[in-house]
């Protein structure tokens, strides 16, 4: 093998050269006949101006576009519009400008089942235990003679074949958590956002979302009003507070868990995220989720330190 | 529920044994027929009426315990015993007696009743004075003391089935009922109008309106946003129909033209008018302006006399006359628009088409018929449903006969005859 490579250095290269092209020339001629798993992944560009001065989450861009049709995404940051709404009015408050690698980004199926498995090994609690044949209370007193009886040879009354006897290679509690690579997990949470944003699913709202009454019938008729409940798909509402602090929701939503859920944003998975018919978030909840899932983003702390 | 016929009711036995006469003669050996022979209205000792008290007979229940012979000086007596003992006539606490027939705190509905039962009182004592005949008619008068038992006569009906009962008594009822007592908040509505226009017209109508008002405040260089504040004085802003909207030279902005010159300044000053009002005015209160206004603008006038050509280039890239327009819009039209739609439109033009666009099948079927290309394709049948084997022998004919072979076998179960 080595001696092949040595011999024509260039065979490999050329080689490749020629089967991308001939795959290129392919896929010009034949029409797309399958859905991509990136989806809905074109993006009509903003003003670069406006790209960069909108990277800033709550700042409100003034400059202007003509361009009508969609472009291919630029290098560099851009961002996606989203209003802000008040709550429980939902009345349209103000835009707000997010970077496209939070809220736009392309769906990875792939990455978001990896995310999802991950979760599921996680909360996995495998606490299943049997007793295997040393740990069962008895005697090691061989049960009958070994030859002689006529019968099968038997050790003590523990045996994994006798009832009453240890169970062989029975379930022991264990950690059936798997690993994920961080940055893995950070791309799947804002896939999963970006994947909501793109089917209009993600209401996020200026304050809290506190409710005025605690009662059921109450947040049933917001629910039924915004059209949120189980004929549209159920809500997941998450918030910033804690439930102390949104008190009347969590009581109002305890009830009524076939319209939706309210959660607050440090026990929102992303299996929760991709769960029911839309997400209704508070803005400081989003920004919450946005922080702390962004690993893949940022510079890691150890390139930093050698930078200084 | 069933009724326990009177006479068995131990308490009229206990009364027959002691009460019956012995020198009664009676042609019926029945005990029923014997206690019923006794003339209730002559007799005078109010024990007699005991029974009385414990049917639950509208017409017995009427009959007072006691009736005093001289009814005036009896009020008389009880006020001056009530006056010694409250101290003074004035201070007489519950002098009216709830369960006289005239009294005030009588549910008024039962009048109709009670009339009811003086009507028949008088019968039913000659009945009851025929003492001789009774057992004959006992069928009939037990027929109808049934009758008295519905207070709705003639109206009322039975249900066979809890479709349409009230129920009560369930955890939700239980909670719904505590938050009655409570006097919960109501959430009316949102900030979009409950129902969706769905008329392209109207939905034509109300952009232009928005489109209108925006570019007019941006031009007078006003707050964009008062567009959209909620005020009655938006319904005076009928002319606004009769103005023309054109892309300006540049195709950034749009150009709009009133009918009249005083028109601009009136919509300055209605929305100026509007901003004073509005800073008092609480702006999570849901908005006057419904989609019923909406759709009455566009009665009176054409897409052609509201826009100018080119119309759908203008553009709304700005982000504030974007916002504007788009919040203007979900109050006139009740449509959300989602923030990727939002995103991705640029123009007016598109903004309609979005809009206007009809909504997602839910179903295949429905998007297949709606297609029609595989419905004009000889071969290819379209059914809503799955196809059965029933359906198949029904096509062909064979399911008659089918049913036929079963039923005289007797196999056929449960089918429609």
């Amino acid at each position: 093998m080595a001696a092949r490579h040595v011999a024509n250095p260039l065979r490999g290269v050329i080689c490749q050269l020629s089967r991308t092209s001939v795959a290129q020339d392919g896929l010009a001629k034949t029409p797309r006949l399958t859905r991509s798993i990136t989806t809905e992944t074109t993006v009509s560009s903003p003003d670069a101006a406006q790209l960069y001065a909108s990277a800033n989450l709550t700042s409100s861009p003034k400059s202007t576009t003509t361009s009508t049709s969609p472009s291919p995404a630029p290098i560099g940051p851009q961002a996606v519009t989203t209003i802000i709404y008040s709550f429980p009015a939902l009345e349209p408050l103000r835009f707000e400008y997010y970077p496209v690698n939070h809220l736009y980004l392309p769906t990875r199926r792939d990455i978001l089942h990896r995310a999802i498995v991950y979760e599921g090994d996680m909360t996995r609690l495998g606490t299943a235990s049997t007793k295997w044949r040393e740990e069962v209370h008895g005697s090691t007193r061989k049960v009958r003679p070994q030859k002689g009886s006529g019968k099968a040879r038997l050790g003590d009354k523990k045996s994994p074949m006798l009832r009453g006897g240890g169970v062989a290679f029975g379930p022991k509690p264990r950690d059936f958590s798997t690993k994920l690579p961080r940055k893995v997990y950070d791309l799947a949470w804002r896939t999963a956002l970006s994947y909501r944003y793109r089917k209009g699913e993600l209401i996020i709202v200026d304050e809290s979302l506190e409710m005025e009454d605690y009662s059921t019938g109450y947040a049933r008729e917001v629910f039924e009003a915004h059209q949120w409940g189980r004929p549209h798909g159920r809500s997941l509402l998450v918030t910033e507070g804690p439930r102390h602090e949104r008190t009347n929701l969590f009581r109002a939503l305890d009830g009524m868990g076939e319209e939706g859920r309210a959660l607050t944003w440090e026990e929102v998975d992303v299996k929760d995220l991709l769960e029911m018919g839309r997400i209704v978030v508070e803005k400081g909840a989003l920004a919450r989720i946005l922080e702390a899932h962004q690993t893949d983003l940022t510079k890691t702390k150890r390139l930093v330190n050698k930078l200084q | 529920m069933r009724r326990i016929s009177r006479p068995q009711q131990p308490i009229d036995l206990l009364l027959t044994s002691f009460r019956r006469p012995q020198t009664q003669s009676s042609s019926s050996p029945c005990l029923v027929c014997n206690f019923r022979a006794i003339s209730f209205p002559k007799a005078r000792h109010p024990s007699t009426y005991v029974a009385a008290r414990f049917s639950t007979s509208t017409r017995l229940r009427q009959e007072p315990i006691f009736k005093p012979k001289n009814p005036e000086k009896a009020k008389a007596f009880t006020d001056s015993i009530q006056a010694k003992l409250w101290g003074g006539q004035e201070n007489v606490l519950g002098r009216e007696d709830p369960y006289d027939r005239n009294s005030p705190m009588r549910v008024p509905g039962g009048g109709k009743a009670e009339n009811e039962v003086e009507a028949k009182r008088p019968q039913i004592v000659e009945e009851e004075e025929v003492s001789e005949k009774y057992a004959d008619e006992l069928a009939e008068e037990s027929h109808s003391t049934e009758d008295e038992y519905s207070p709705d006569h003639g109206r009322y009906e039975e249900a066979k089935t809890w479709h349409g009962l009230e129920r009560v008594g369930s955890k939700e009822w239980a909670e719904e009922y505590q938050d009655q007592e409570r006097g919960r908040l109501h959430f009316r509505r949102g900030y979009l109008p409950s129902t969706k226009i769905t008329d392209p017209e109207a939905l034509d109508a109300a952009l232009h309106r928005a489109i209108a008002e925006v570019f007019t405040l941006q031009k007078v260089g006003m707050d964009l946003g008062l567009t959209s504040k909620r005020a009655g004085s938006q319904n005076d802003l009928g002319f606004i129909q009769s103005v023309k909207v054109g892309p300006s030279k540049d195709g950034n902005s749009a150009i709009v033209e009133f009918s009249d010159s005083t028109n601009e300044s009136e919509i300055v000053q209605a929305l100026e008018a509007l901003a004073k009002t509005s800073n008092s005015v609480d702006t999570e209160s849901s908005p006057d302006i419904g989609p019923e206004e909406a759709s009455s603008v566009l009665e009176t006038t054409t897409q052609s006399q509201r826009w100018k050509e080119g119309w759908q280039s203008i553009s709304i890239s700005d982000p504030d006359v974007k916002f504007a327009v788009v919040k203007r819009l979900m109050q006139l039209t009740g449509h959300r628009l989602s923030d990727p739609v939002i995103q991705d439109t640029n123009t007016i033009g598109q903004l309609l088409a979005r809009i206007t666009a009809p909504p997602k099948p839910k179903k295949l079927v429905e998007a297949i018929q709606g297609d029609g290309r595989l419905q004009a394709v000889s071969n290819v049948k379209v059914s809503g449903q799955r196809v059965t084997p029933m359906d198949k022998e029904q096509e062909v004919g064979r399911l008659k006969v089918i049913e036929y072979a079963l039923r005289e076998r007797g196999l056929l179960v449960g089918a429609p005859s």
